[in-house]
């Protein structure tokens, strides 16, 4: 499974959010994390087509399909609980 | 017109513009020059440059001309990289994103970085700075006026708490703050500010530096300027940066708390539409949402009749919630819908009356094609 993680360097959600995704990160060996900047990937954040708001989270399985998004500020064991479900 | 977006940029004052022009047709020498022409224009750069001392009253405190706030910014917080990565630069989500970028780069190279709170009235919560200067820190860089809801801080409150920690440094982004409240410069270690938000040219601006405090250059060459950051010296800027401190400080203007609260009781009356400017914010700026409405529509709608207001900073990315507005309400419905009045001196009773006309067809015209 893949998640993608969408942030900004002036976005202040994403500055508060970066500690807690790297714990989540290293706590979910079993999920492939691929971080985006909304400016310097352009390209690729616009393929997503991801809305108003940041950070954004993006679940695929192994198929390469999309299981879930959500986006913003949250707790680490919020975000880990997120992944989880959807992962079940 | 009617433009209410000063929180932008401000048009140049006529003034400045005569003090541009006259300066670029005198001192027509590079201060660096070594003959009569370069020493006029030195002597000139050495006038200015005691002028903007006074003005602001900081004799302790060097000036380094950049382009501006942004330049002011990221060199503070450069400066950190000389410090241990486990002491922790500490911010608040209100700070404008030349702030929070490079605190985002240094960040991404394991420097800590912590929010300090905000209560809902877009205050700091001072103990729990104290708390997080506990931990160990090396910055703490808090604005002193947010650009898009007109929130003040209590520099000196904050100063007080953050000098019982001598070793940290004390940084406030004054670029929306001066001329339009009462601000002690000689609290911070340093300050950053642009010429373009008080009348003055866009491209110059100013990091206020505490002699002793240390400081990385982003620029290297020569020492002209200043040894932290070299350039030809561009006195016609700088000059205008000098005439628009001059024109607007200490020149308060209380018919502005007058437009102010006009048009915060006007706004208040319409159903839907709720202020997210705090009672005491500077009367400079009024920030609204219209949650039923999206906010490019309204701004688009304004605009067409020639009426100019922003959603948020303007430097902030036009599809994102404002992150001042959600700081403030934790309501990401009004963070979206926002839209920021912001007033000069320049600013006439007589346009605050236009736009509550045009204002009242906008809500009418838009609302029935919800």
């Amino acid at each position: 499974m893949k998640l993608i993680v969408i942030t900004a360097l002036w976005c202040p959600s994403c500055l508060l959010m970066k500690p807690r995704i790297q714990k989540v990160q290293e706590s979910m060996s079993a999920i492939t994390f691929e971080h985006l900047d909304f400016d310097f990937d352009e390209d690729k954040v616009k393929a997503l087509d991801i809305g108003k708001k940041l950070p954004v989270y993006i679940l695929y399985n192994d198929e390469g399909n999309e299981v879930i998004r959500f986006k913003g500020e949250m707790k680490t064991d919020e975000l880990e609980r997120k992944i989880h479900d959807a992962m079940d | 017109m009617i433009y209410f977006d000063y929180s932008a940029t401000a048009p140049l004052l006529p003034a400045v513009q005569s003090a541009m022009s006259e300066a670029a047709k005198t001192y027509i020498g590079n201060a660096n020059s070594h003959y009569a022409l370069g020493f006029q224009s030195k002597a000139y750069l050495d006038q200015l440059t005691q002028e903007i001392q006074t003005i602001l009253k900081i004799e302790d405190h060097d000036l380094i001309f950049t382009s501006g706030a942004s330049e002011s910014n990221n060199m503070v917080v450069q400066t950190m990289r000389r410090f241990p990565k486990e002491k922790c630069l500490i911010t608040t989500p209100l700070e404008h994103p030349s702030m929070i970028a490079p605190l985002s780069v240094l960040q991404h190279e394991g420097y800590r970085v912590e929010f300090v709170g905000i209560d809902r009235n877009g205050q700091v919560d001072l103990a729990h700075l104290e708390a997080l200067l506990q931990t160990s820190a090396s910055l703490v860089s808090i604005v002193a006026m947010d650009s898009e809801t007109g929130c003040k801080q209590d520099l000196k409150a904050i100063a007080d708490v953050v000098h019982r920690y001598p070793e940290v440094l004390f940084h406030s982004d004054v670029t929306q703050a001066l001329g339009k409240m009462d601000l002690d410069l000689t609290k911070v270690d340093y300050a950053s500010m642009s010429a373009h938000k008080l009348g003055g040219p866009i491209g110059i601006g100013l990091l206020i530096h505490r002699r002793g405090c240390p400081l990385t250059n982003l620029i290297y060459g020569g020492t002209s300027l200043s040894r932290y950051r070299s350039s030809t010296p561009p006195l016609m800027l700088i000059a205008g940066l000098a005439c628009s401190l001059q024109e607007t400080l200490g020149q308060r203007d209380n018919k502005i708390q007058v437009i102010h609260q006009m048009l915060r009781d006007f706004l208040s009356g319409f159903e839907g539409v709720m202020i997210n400017s705090p009672i005491d914010c500077s009367p400079y700026i009024l920030n609204f949402s219209w949650i039923s409405q999206d906010s490019h529509r309204v701004q688009a709608w304004l605009s067409d009749h020639e009426v100019y207001v922003s959603l948020k900073s303007a430097c902030s990315m036009d599809d994102v919630p404002s992150q001042s507005v959600l700081a403030l309400t934790q309501d990401p419905k009004r963070a979206l819908t926002s839209v920021r009045l912001s007033f000069s001196k320049q600013t006439t009773l007589n346009e605050a009356k236009q736009f509550k006309s045009i204002f009242r067809a906008c809500y009418q015209q838009l609302e029935e094609h919800r």
